[in-house]
C-alpha cells in the first residue's frame, strides 16, 4: 500500500503517528532525544531576573548540561501545573482534546518549511504536550499508552520542550488553516508557563521583562535617557526639517498618552519611525505625551505567561489614569497589539476611566477601541489622510520601490489589514504586493517574534526566515522593490537581517517614518536630507534659496 | 550516439533520481513535503531544490563554465548552509549525482565511449563538490556578518548619540549592501 501522504488524514492515524521516520536519526518522534546544536538555541534566563522577577528556580545553567537543575519534584509541578491551566483555560483543555490530525496544519509553520524537522509541524508541536496530557489525563492514556500516543513524562520531554516551544513564534499562522481552530501558539504559550514553573525560559525574554518592572520599559532605559533620546531625535528632525519640535514628557492632562515599543528608542532602523511620530504630533498640534513610566508598548509577558502579560499591560493603564488622558495612543508594535486586542480587556479592563477615542483633528470616533480605549497609529493617519488633514508628496518617496510586510500579531490577531496599505499609498508612488499566499493573513512570520529575536539561534531564525524572503525575493527580482515596509519593532530588526541573507538589498522601513518622509511641514526648510539624514533629495552643501 | 548525448536525453529522468537523492537528506516527513507542493512561495526549499538540480543536470552535461555552475549552485547552498546539516552532510548530495548517472546509465556505461566520458562527468562533479564548500563557506559567514549587523544595528541609537562614531556615518552597517 502506498505510504499516506502528509496531508492527509490517513498519516495522522494514531499508529502511524508513533512511526513518524525521523532519519537521521531512525527512530520515532517520540524517542527521539534532542540534540542542543548551536545557532538552534536561546541562551536560559540569568538566575538574577527570575529572583528579581520573584520566578522559581533561579539558577545559571545551560541546555547543552546533563543535568538542567530542576527541582526534585519537577514532574509534580508540571503535573499540577497542567491541570491547573486546564480547570482555568478552557481553549486549552479544548485544544488538547479535539485535534483530529488531519494535517491541515502541517505544512504552515515557517520553520517546518524553512528547515524540515517534523517537530516543527504544528501537529506535532502540540503533540509534545498532548502526548504527556493523554497518558496522565485520559483514561484510554492511562490503560493504553503508546498504543493511543501518550507517552511519559520523562527528563527529555521537558528538554524537548524547551527547544521546541522556543522554535515556535506564537504567529498563529497554523491556526487559519485549522478547521477547528486550534491554535497552536496559545499551547506553545501554555508550554512555556509550564517551563517556566520550573525555572526554564529565555534571557533574551526574560531580562526585558525584568527590566520593565525596573525602569519601565525592555531595554532598562532610565526616565533621564529617554528624555534624551527624545531630544537627540529632535536635533535630527530639526536638521532635516528646520523645525524645532516640543517633546512633552509626563504630562498631567495632555489629551492622549502615546506609547510605542522602546526598540524605536534604540535600534535602526526604528529611531527613524520614533523621529517620524514626533514630526507627526507636532504638524498636526496634538495634545500628547510621552510618558517614561509606560515607556514600553512592547509587552514580553506575552511569551513568558499570562500572569506576566497582565502585570507588564497594567502599568499602559495605570499611567494613563495618573497622568489624566483620554485616550491612548499606540505605535507601530506587533505583540502589544495581541495584547490589547485579545487580553487587555478581561485582564485589567475595562478602563473606564479613560474615553472612547476621539480623534482631535478629524472628530472621528474610533468606536473599535471603545473597549481598550486605545488607537492604533496606523488607524490614526488612515483617517487623517482620509480627512485631508496631512499634507504629502509621495514623490518624495519615489526613490522608494516598496512592498509591504504584514506582521503576524497585527494581521491576524488584530485583522489591520487595509490601513496601512492605505497609509503606505498615499506617501509613495510604487508599491508592490508580495505573492498573495504570503500576505494579509496567510503573512509569513520574519522569523523572531514571541522572543526569538536574538542572534543567538540565527540559523533556525535564517530557517523561518525563508519562506518571507523568498517572497520579498520574488518582488525584488520582478519589480526592482528595494524597499520592505513593516509596523512592528520586531520586524524591523529581524527582517533587516532576514532580506540582508535571503535578499540582499532590500532595507526595512517603519511606515510613519515615510509618512514624515513624505509630510510637508509648515514652515520646513527645503528639504534635502531624510530622517535618516541622507541626502536623498540634494545636496545639503550647496546653498539654494529655500 | 555518444554517451553524453545519450544522458541529456534522460535530463529529465536524471534530475530526478538526484533529487530524490538530495531529498533522503532530510527527515521523511521533510521529504514528503518537500517533494510535494509545487509552490515556490508556500514550499520555497522544494522548489529551490527541484529548480537548482534541473539546471545543474544541464550544466553538468553541456560542460558549462565555473560561473554558470556556481550561479545554479548559489540557493541550493544559501539553503544547505543554514539548514540542519553538518558541514560534509551539506554538501554531499553533490556526490550523488554519480549514483543517479550510474543508475540512468544502465547498458550504456560499458560502451566504448561511456569510460572516458564517465571519468569526465565524474571530474565536473568533483569540481562542483568543490564550488559547493566555497559556496556554503559564504553563506555560513555570512550569518556572521548578519548577526554582527544586527548588533550594531540594536544600538545605533545610542551609539550615535553618545557620540561614539569617529566620522559622522549614520548608517551603522556601512557594509555595502549587495556583498
Ligand atoms: S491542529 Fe487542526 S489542522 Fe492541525 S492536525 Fe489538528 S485538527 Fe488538523
Ligand atoms: S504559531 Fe507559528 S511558529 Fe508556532 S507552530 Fe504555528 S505556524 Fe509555527
Amino acid at each position: 500500500m502506498a505510504e499516506p501522504s502528509f496531508d492527509s488524514m490517513d498519516y495522522y492515524k494514531k499508529d502511524e503517528l508513533l512511526e513518524v521516520d525521523h532519519k537521521p536519526p531512525r527512530t520515532s518522534w517520540m524517542k527521539t532525544p534532542v540534540e542542543f546544536r548551536p545557532g538552534t538555541w536561546i541562551y536560559p534566563t540569568k538566575a538574577k531576573h527570575l529572583e528579581y522577577l520573584g520566578m522559581p528556580n533561579p539558577r545559571d545553567w545551560s541546555p547543552t548540561d546533563e543535568d538542567w537543575k530542576l527541582p526534585d519534584n519537577w514532574q509534580e509541578i508540571i503535573f499540577n501545573g497542567m491541570r491547573e491551566r486546564l480547570d482555568k483555560y478552557r481553549s486549552f483543555k479544548v485544544f488538547m482534546d479535539i485535534c483530529v490530525r488531519c494535517g491541515a496544519c502541517a505544512d504552515k509553520c515557517h520553520f517546518f518549511i524553512g528547515g524540515g524537522d517534523p517537530k516543527n509541524m504544528p501537529v506535532l508541536r502540540a503533540e509534545l504536550i498532548r502526548s504527556v496530557y493523554r497518558k496522565d489525563f485520559t483514561t484510554a492514556g492511562k490503560l493504553l499508552g503508546r498504543m493511543v500516543g501518550a507517552r511519559k513524562l520523562t527528563y527529555d520531554v521537558i528538554k524537548e520542550w524547551f527547544y521546541y516551544f522556543y522554535q515556535c513564534t506564537e504567529c498563529r499562522r497554523c491556526s487559519v488553516f485549522c478547521p477547528y481552530g486550534i491554535d497552536t501558539a496559545e499551547i506553545t504559550m501554555m508550554g512555556r508557563e509550564l517551563l517556566h514553573e520550573l525555572g526554564l525560559g529565555v534571557n533574551w525574554a526574560m531580562e526585558p521583562v525584568a527590566n520593565c518592572f525596573r525602569t519601565g520599559n525592555h531595554l532598562g532605559i532610565r526616565p533621564h535617557g529617554l528624555k534624551d533620546t527624545l531630544e537627540f531625535f529632535a536635533e535630527d528632525i530639526e536638521e532635516a526639517t528646520g523645525i524645532s519640535i516640543d517633546i512633552p514628557m509626563n504630562k498631567k492632562g495632555a489629551e492622549v498618552l502615546f506609547i510605542t515599543p522602546s526598540g524605536d528608542f534604540l535600534a535602526d532602523p526604528g529611531t527613524y519611525t520614533c523621529m517620524g511620530y514626533m514630526a507627526l504630533f507636532h504638524e498636526i498640534g496634538l495634545d500628547y505625551t510621552w510618558s517614561t513610566y509606560a515607556s514600553e508598548g512592547g509587552n514580553f509577558g506575552l511569551f513568558t505567561s499570562h500572569e506576566m502579560i497582565k502585570r507588564l499591560n497594567a502599568k499602559m493603564y495605570a499611567e494613563a489614569k495618573r497622568l489624566g488622558v483620554k485616550w491612548i495612543l499606540g505605535g507601530e508594535c506587533g505583540h502589544m497589539w495581541r495584547v490589547v486586542n485579545q487580553y487587555m480587556d478581561t485582564m485589567n479592563g475595562p478602563a473606564d476611566f479613560l474615553e472612547v477615542p476621539k480623534s482631535p483633528i478629524t472628530g472621528t470616533v474610533f468606536e473599535n477601541a471603545k473597549s481598550t480605549k486605545m488607537v492604533h497609529i496606523m488607524e490614526f493617519i488612515a483617517d487623517l489622510i482620509k480627512h485631508g488633514k496631512l499634507k504629502l508628496d509621495a514623490s518624495r518617496n519615489d526613490h522608494l520601490k516598496v512592498t509591504f510586510h504584514d506582521s503576524c500579531n497585527p494581521a491576524r490577531s488584530m485583522g489591520i489589514l487595509e490601513e496601512p496599505r492605505y497609509v503606505l499609498k498615499h506617501v509613495c508612488n510604487n508599491f508592490y504586493e508580495m505573492p498573495e499566499n504570503t500576505i494579509r493573513e496567510q503573512t509569513f512570520c520574519c522569523g523572531g517574534g514571541a522572543g526569538l529575536g536574538t542572534d543567538e539561534n540565527m540559523e533556525m531564525r535564517l530557517r523561518g526566515g525563508l519562506p518571507r524572503g523568498s517572497a520579498v525575493k520574488h518582488v525584488q527580482d520582478k519589480y526592482g522593490v528595494n524597499t520592505l515596509a513593516t509596523m512592528c519593532a520586531i520586524d524591523r530588526a529581524t527582517l533587516q537581517t532576514v532580506c540582508d541573507y535571503w535578499a540582499p538589498g532590500v532595507g526595512v522601513s517603519g511606515i510613519t517614518e515615510m509618512v514624515a518622509n513624505a509630510m510637508i511641514m509648515k514652515g520646513e526648510k527645503k528639504r534635502k536630507l531624510n530622517f535618516r539624514l541622507e541626502p536623498v533629495w540634494g545636496d545639503p552643501d550647496e546653498d539654494e534659496e529655500g | 550516439m555518444d554517451y553524453i548525448e545519450k544522458m541529456k536525453q534522460k535530463r529529465s529522468s536524471l534530475a530526478s533520481d538526484w533529487l530524490r537523492r538530495t531529498l533522503a537528506t532530510y527527515p521523511a516527513d521533510a521529504r514528503a513535503f518537500f517533494s510535494k507542493v509545487n509552490d515556490r512561495f508556500t514550499n520555497p526549499v522544494g522548489s529551490r531544490l527541484a529548480e537548482g538540480i534541473a539546471s545543474l543536470v544541464d550544466l553538468i552535461l553541456s560542460d558549462a563554465d565555473s560561473k554558470e555552475l556556481c550561479e545554479a549552485l548559489d540557493p541550493l547552498m544559501q539553503l544547505r548552509a543554514i539548514q540542519d546539516f553538518t558541514p560534509a552532510r551539506a554538501v554531499s548530495f553533490i556526490f550523488s549525482f554519480k549514483e543517479s548517472l550510474e543508475k540512468e546509465s544502465g547498458g550504456d556505461i560499458n560502451s566504448p565511449d561511456a569510460v572516458p566520458a564517465i571519468r569526465e562527468l565524474n571530474r565536473r562533479v568533483d569540481q562542483l563538490a568543490l564550488f559547493a564548500f566555497d559556496i556554503y563557506t559564504k553563506y555560513k559567514q555570512k550569518t556572521y556578518e548578519i548577526r554582527v549587523d544586527e548588533i550594531k544595528r540594536s544600538m545605533a541609537g545610542l551609539m550615535r548619540r553618545t557620540g561614539m562614531f569617529v566620522d559622522e556615518e549614520k548608517n551603522m552597517t556601512s557594509r555595502p549592501r549587495d556583498v
